[in-house]
């Protein structure tokens, strides 16, 4: 896939910046800790004016009940980016609203060029919408006045179990806030207890195995042992748990316990050879995991998946040439899949060897290959032993025509 | 080939799904590789045993007849279909049955019993969706691009030199197009160098946001001819401003691996606003597909599995479609951990939505 480089076209220009887009947001944008920590201004809505609205968003005028952050005097202007399949948000009374000044250049169809407006952050999921006993209301308020973070983490405390799912997941995100340390015991406590219990909710229980996996306590690996084992719990958070506790103090111990386990047995043993693996003797003194005729034979297969299958398959031969030959036609121009290519690239990188180093080199030096199998030819190049690979990087970056790759040898030689 | 569905998807190059049994977990994913279990596993029959092993589990059924096929033990058991209130006999023939159901619209639980046990699958009728010519897709890096770039590595790594950050610039263009492509593996996509009807923009944009990428959504993909956003803005924020949230990146980590890292976030949310563009995932709010029931902004539903246990259509990330606000770190880098690094196994589509993608780019 060639790639190519054009002047910068405003969003608005491409029709997405506000339209109804369906959008990646970041970690957290949708939860009470990003949405107070990037509004400048934040509100509740006494009452609120529908002033225009276009397929791509709509323009209120909101005069605050209460100005819960920043300054907000007299009525607003405030925009609302809409997008597909979010149902337009209510900016009725009771609404809290996360602001922010519109930026340059967005908005401009909607709202009228002498006047201040704001913008909701994370586009519709910045109305919080009201709850009509008042419950979220103050909550949110309670939090959006806490001063700093130890009290925000008591906040948090006390709503890992709320019944409304908002709370909770901001309650949760609040333990994942950028500024607190994974290994604070207070923390750690406090995720624990929230796994064996059965009042939050499985995602943001996904979120707590996150935290805990960085915690290095043990505390956290007998929490997540009690996830994993947990029948009722979603197999992929089951397996996240497995995943987080094998890095954790007793990991081992508690892997091979998963043995008897159909669901968590496969990955404990995938994570426990790559323990032993990383602990135990180099690849090139353990006994081969495939036979060269089979992968040979898979190798000849017509569908791409079984040729992928045997690429990746033959990083765990024993090396020899005629393995390097099999991956280096399996990397070459006649294979039609480029997952087949890359495959191959990336298992010549796992031999320490100069005779993989030279034929990575061949793919990388290959104009009939695309620049994406080179450039990763040149990235397996790159994971083997530098002794081997750096004078052959360092050839590469003197004699590469291509400019792009050339400076990309050029990097990696450098290491 | 709507009958087919469940072969075609079953064939399909990289990917499957797997024939359940009770004793076969849900598909999950592995360590080396997310993608939904590729082959069945055989289960021994013993003792009072029933199993579908056809179809797979959590796929798409555009025809209204749902043939089944199964096994069960002893030989010769009765084994009754259950859908909803009504229940249909099997066809047993020693230790395998055959039956075929008329399938309600929307999302259904397709049980088998036999005796005291029973199997069950999740299993949803489609509607709208038609087989499309070849969607090509392109990535255009714009300007302003390339300085982002440059501030991810000098914010990232620690003291990279001129050239190491430059070679970072290098190779993340080089690859993030490969991660896209590999996620569609086995299905009807391929790449192109230039625009024309049938083909989809990638656009990477310097700006930063509240997101990291956005699309048009178009259910069946009727539309070829499409445009998506990535803003690479967006990640050098998150990522320089917020090192500590994306383990298992260290400042330490060497340039080969910091670049497989940006490369893999670029390339998934790239996969995902693609995604977008070809109709995922209409959701029961009155769009059209609303049968796929997405939710939070058309994304894979995390509340799903309340409703129907075996369809795991969620995983934190580990799923291309999930919405991006639940999206841990360490999956955009195709980690399987945030506290260690492991062989890189980037996010893939979940069964339900790969037979999604079978019914409207099969390969040919």
């Amino acid at each position: 896939m060639k790639t190519r480089l054009v002047s910068y076209v405003p969003l608005a220009v491409l029709g997405l910046a506000t339209g109804s887009a369906a959008s990646d947001l970041r970690f957290g944008a949708d939860g009470l800790p990003y949405l107070a920590r990037n509004a400048t201004v934040v509100v509740e809505v006494a009452s609120a004016r529908k002033v225009r609205a276009t397929t791509d968003a709509q323009l209120f005028e909101v005069r605050p009940g209460a100005v819960l952050k920043g300054s907000a005097p007299g009525p607003l202007l405030v925009v609302v980016a809409m997008t597909r399949d979010v149902p337009p948000p209510e900016v009725g009374p009771g609404a809290t609203l996360f602001l922010r000044p519109v930026r340059a250049n967005t908005f401009a169809h909607i709202v009228p060029a002498d006047r201040a407006a704001f913008e909701v952050v994370s586009g519709g999921v910045g109305v919080v919408k009201a709850d009509p006993a008042g419950r979220r209301q103050r909550t949110v308020r309670e939090y959006v006045a806490l001063p700093e973070s130890g009290r925000k983490l008591e906040w948090a405390k006390r709503n890992l179990g709320a019944s409304d799912p908002y709370v909770q997941r901001s309650a949760m995100l609040e333990m994942a806030e950028p500024t607190r340390s994974p290994s604070d015991p207070a923390l750690v406590q406090a995720l624990a207890d929230c796994l064996r219990t059965t009042d939050t909710k499985w995602d943001n229980k996904g979120v707590a195995v996150n935290i805990l996996a960085q915690s290095r306590s043990p505390v956290a690996t007998q929490a997540l042992d009690g996830l994993a084992r947990d029948l009722k719990a979603p197999n992929g958070l089951r397996l996240d748990a497995v995943q987080a506790i094998s890095a954790l103090p007793g990991g081992r111990e508690k892997l091979r316990e998963y043995h008897g386990d159909p669901v968590l047995a496969p990955r404990a043993k995938i994570l426990l050879e790559r323990r032993d693996s990383s602990e135990g003797p180099p690849a090139s003194a353990r006994p081969p995991r495939r036979d060269l005729a089979d992968v040979r034979r898979l190798m000849a297969s017509r569908t791409a998946a079984e040729r992928k299958e045997a690429a990746s398959a033959a990083s765990e031969l024993q090396f020899s040439d005629d393995v390097v030959t099999l991956l280096r036609q399996a990397a070459g121009p006649a294979e039609k899949s480029p997952a087949v290519q890359l495959a191959a690239v990336e298992s010549l990188g796992r031999f320490n060897r100069r005779e993989s180093a030279l034929a990575l080199s061949e793919v990388v030096k290959d104009a009939q290959l695309t620049p994406t199998v080179r450039a990763s030819a040149l990235l397996s190049l790159s994971r083997i032993e530098s002794g081997l690979s750096q004078p052959v990087l360092r050839q590469l970056a003197a004699t590469l025509q291509d400019a792009e790759l050339k400076k990309l040898a050029s990097g990696l030689a450098e290491q | 080939m709507r009958l087919a569905l469940a072969l075609v998807l079953a064939a399909a190059d990289c990917g499957g799904s797997a024939a359940s049994g009770p004793a076969s977990p849900a598909p999950s994913p592995t360590t080396e590789s997310r993608a939904p279990d590729p082959t069945p596993t055989p289960v021994p029959l013993a003792g009072n045993r029933v199993a579908i092993v056809a179809p797979a589990n959590d796929i798409i059924q555009l025809d209204a007849q749902l043939q089944l096929k199964g096994e069960c033990a002893p030989a010769g058991s009765a084994v009754t279909i259950v859908v909803g209130n009504s229940s249909f006999p099997a066809q047993v023939s020693g230790e395998a049955w055959e039956a075929t159901i008329t399938l309600p619209a929307g999302t259904s639980i397709v049980k088998a019993k036999s005796g005291t046990v029973q199997d069950e699958i999740v299993v949803t009728r489609g509607a709208d969706l038609t087989p499309r010519a070849t969607q090509k897709v392109r990535f255009v890096w714009h300007a302003g691009v390339d300085e982002e770039l440059r501030k991810i590595a000098r914010g990232t790594l620690q003291n990279p030199s001129a050239s190491k950050v430059e070679a970072f610039v290098a190779g993340v263009r080089s690859i993030t197009p490969a991660i896209l492509l590999s996620a569609y593996e086995g299905f009807d996509v391929a790449d192109a160098s230039d625009d024309s009807a049938d083909v989809h923009t990638v656009d990477l944009l310097p700006h930063s946001d509240d997101f990291f990428g956005q699309s048009a959504y178009d259910c069946g993909n009727q539309e070829l001819h499409q445009q998506s956003e990535v803003l690479v803005g967006t990640y050098r924020s998150a990522m320089v401003d917020e090192f500590q949230t994306w383990g298992p990146m260290r400042k330490t980590d060497n340039l080969q691996t910091r670049i497989e890292d940006v490369a893999s976030a670029l390339g998934r949310t790239s996969a995902h606003e693609f995604g977008h563009s070809l109709g995922f995932v209409g959701s029961d709010q009155g769009s059209p597909c609303g049968w796929m029931l997405g939710c939070d902004g058309g994304h894979n539903c995390s509340d799903l599995a309340e409703s129907f246990a075996r369809a795991e259509r969620f995983g934190s990330g580990r799923f291309i479609m999930d919405p991006g606000g639940k999206t841990l770190n360490h999956f955009r880098l195709a980690e399987t951990a945030p506290n260690a690094r492991g062989p890189r196994a980037p996010s893939v589509f979940t069964t339900f939505d790969r037979s999604y993608l079978a019914a409207i780019h099969p390969r040919p």
